[in-house]
């Protein structure tokens, strides 16, 4: 359920783009120093804009230094320093690897993730569970929450979405603590519905492939996703579009001094593109590299 | 609830708190002993101690929910509910309420909007409509629950500013080129001409 909060990175501005990859590589480091270098595969550009938001939201400055990265350890970049909201932003990360790995592997049988989980992920879940033991409770509850809806067959995507839309309202409260105005509440809320469904709209060929569930596969005749996207276009538009534009209007209402370009970017720009995209192709979305 | 539930505590409709506790505990004592006699009369006294109790909880509950609505509609008490934020409450009261119909379908649509839940409001709207294809109250509601499906491309192109220094949301990749396209399009085409007429 990761990858669709992207920049658009052919139109962004080189100070946003720097400033953007630094917050990646920041938060690429600060992963692997926290939870070892394994653990860096699981670095997600969602991760990154929270990383983005959370501090253009609390008024804080990131900290860049000039450094090299093991994957190219010749060319020096600009890369984010450890602070506190970094640090928690790793852990909520994890927390969310180890569960969607569970997940998956209940959805797909995905042995890799169940190994991943078993041998990678758990000991830095456990360690992070027991810093925000109330946050871990709750997304456990969700994703009982979401089994429930989907054992039910539902059908409503709004009904679907709404644990995993309640998860990110549940981050936005771990990270903005006190500053967790209504605007940004509302605006990870229709972010969560959002993220997950394009996900559904992008794997609905594996799901009916692997017989799994698939929210836009109830009560449909699914038989190739061109057809799909063609036959339920009014659909797949409005609940994906609506979303997105509930978040346009959010964003208009939160003010943030710091690292506006890099937000605006990504939500004016990146997010459409992503959305149009999704429902034009029948491929799977491509995963962009920064 | 049942139908009778005062009828049965012997009280009105308008019953308040304390008499129904009152007629309650009176009905009580009276079966309690009754349910002891033989034959008959004693199982009657069972059944009835069984039926009090529901209709007891029955009109608890009843009077609860007439303090929540106060002297107004039922409808207005959900609006209410919905515009403190409380939608648990306001669901609540809705799954109580019967008939089904506009209206209910309408506050149904108020609440799932509130919940960020687009279609299903929409839905919602729809089904009032069917009942009331007139009320202007339930299709501009319509409007408006269509309307956020295409905010960024038409209206709001107009009252957007661009922000930090990037210009207001459009499709980027599509209609970039596909401008492009048109007006490579109209080069080739004056080209053409222009090469017809020497």
């Amino acid at each position: 359920m990761f990858g669709y909060v992207i920049p658009d990175k052919l139109n962004m501005f080189m100070k946003d783009y720097y400033g953007y990859r630094g917050f990646y590589c920041g938060l690429c480091k600060s992963i692997g120093r926290r939870c070892g270098q394994l653990m860096r595969i699981g670095t997600t550009y969602d991760m990154t804009f929270l990383n983005v938001l959370a501090h253009a939201v609390l008024d804080v400055e990131m900290e860049m230094k000039m450094g090299v990265c093991v994957l190219n350890p010749v060319q020096k970049k600009l890369i984010g320093c450890d602070d506190e909201i970094t640090k928690k932003v790793v852990d909520i990360s994890t927390i969310l690897a180890h569960y969607k790995c569970v997940d998956d592997f209940k959805d797909e049988k995905s042995t890799s993730k169940k190994f991943a989980d078993a041998f990678v992920i758990k000991r830095h879940y456990k360690k992070a569970k027991k810093l925000y033991p109330d946050f871990d409770k709750f997304i456990f509850d969700r994703y009982q929450e979401l089994a429930r809806l989907e054992s039910e067959k539902c059908s409503s995507p709004d009904r679907v979405a709404h644990p995993f839309a309640e998860i990110m309202v549940k981050i936005g409260e771990v990270v903005f603590g006190d500053n967790y105005q209504e605007p940004i509440k509302n605006m990870m809320y229709n972010m969560g519905k959002w993220v997950y469904l394009c996900d559904a709209v992008d794997d609905i060929d594996d799901d009916f492939k692997k017989k799994g569930y698939n929210v836009f596969l109830q009560n449909y005749d699914y038989k190739d996703k061109a057809k799909f996207l063609q036959e339920k276009k009014d659909v797949l538009e409005y609940v994906l579009m609506s979303a997105y534009n509930a978040i346009l209007d959010d964003f208009d209402k939160i003010q943030v001094k710091k690292y506006e370009g890099i937000l605006t970017n990504i939500i004016w720009y990146g997010m459409l593109n992503n959305t149009k995209e999704l429902l034009r192709r029948s491929e799977k979305c491509k995963k962009t590299r920064i | 609830m049942q139908e009778n539930s005062y009828i049965i505590l012997g009280l009105k409709d308008n019953a308040t708190l304390q008499e129904v506790e009152n007629a309650y505990k009176n009905l009580k004592e009276k079966y309690q002993i009754q349910c002891f006699e033989e034959g008959e009369s004693g199982s009657l006294g069972a059944k009835m101690l069984s039926k009090i109790k529901i209709a007891y909880n029955d009109c608890i509950e009843d009077i609860k929910k007439r303090e929540i609505v106060g002297e107004g509609s039922i409808y207005q008490a959900i609006k209410n509910l919905i515009k403190e934020g409380k939608l648990n409450e306001a669901q609540q009261l809705l799954d109580d309420t019967e008939p089904r119909d506009g209206e209910w379908h309408y506050a149904q649509a108020n609440i799932f909007y509130r919940r960020n839940w687009f279609l299903e409001s929409k839905t919602q709207v729809e089904m009032a409509l069917t009942y009331d294809p007139n009320n202007s109250e339930y299709l501009n509601t319509l409007e408006i629950l269509k309307r956020q499906q295409f905010k960024v491309d038409d209206e709001v192109k107009a009252q957007r500013q661009s922000r930090a220094g990037y210009e207001q949301p459009r499709e980027v990749g599509g209609s970039m080129t596909s401008g492009l396209c048109s007006y490579c399009a109209s080069c080739l085409l004056c080209n053409a001409i222009c090469y017809f007429c020497i």
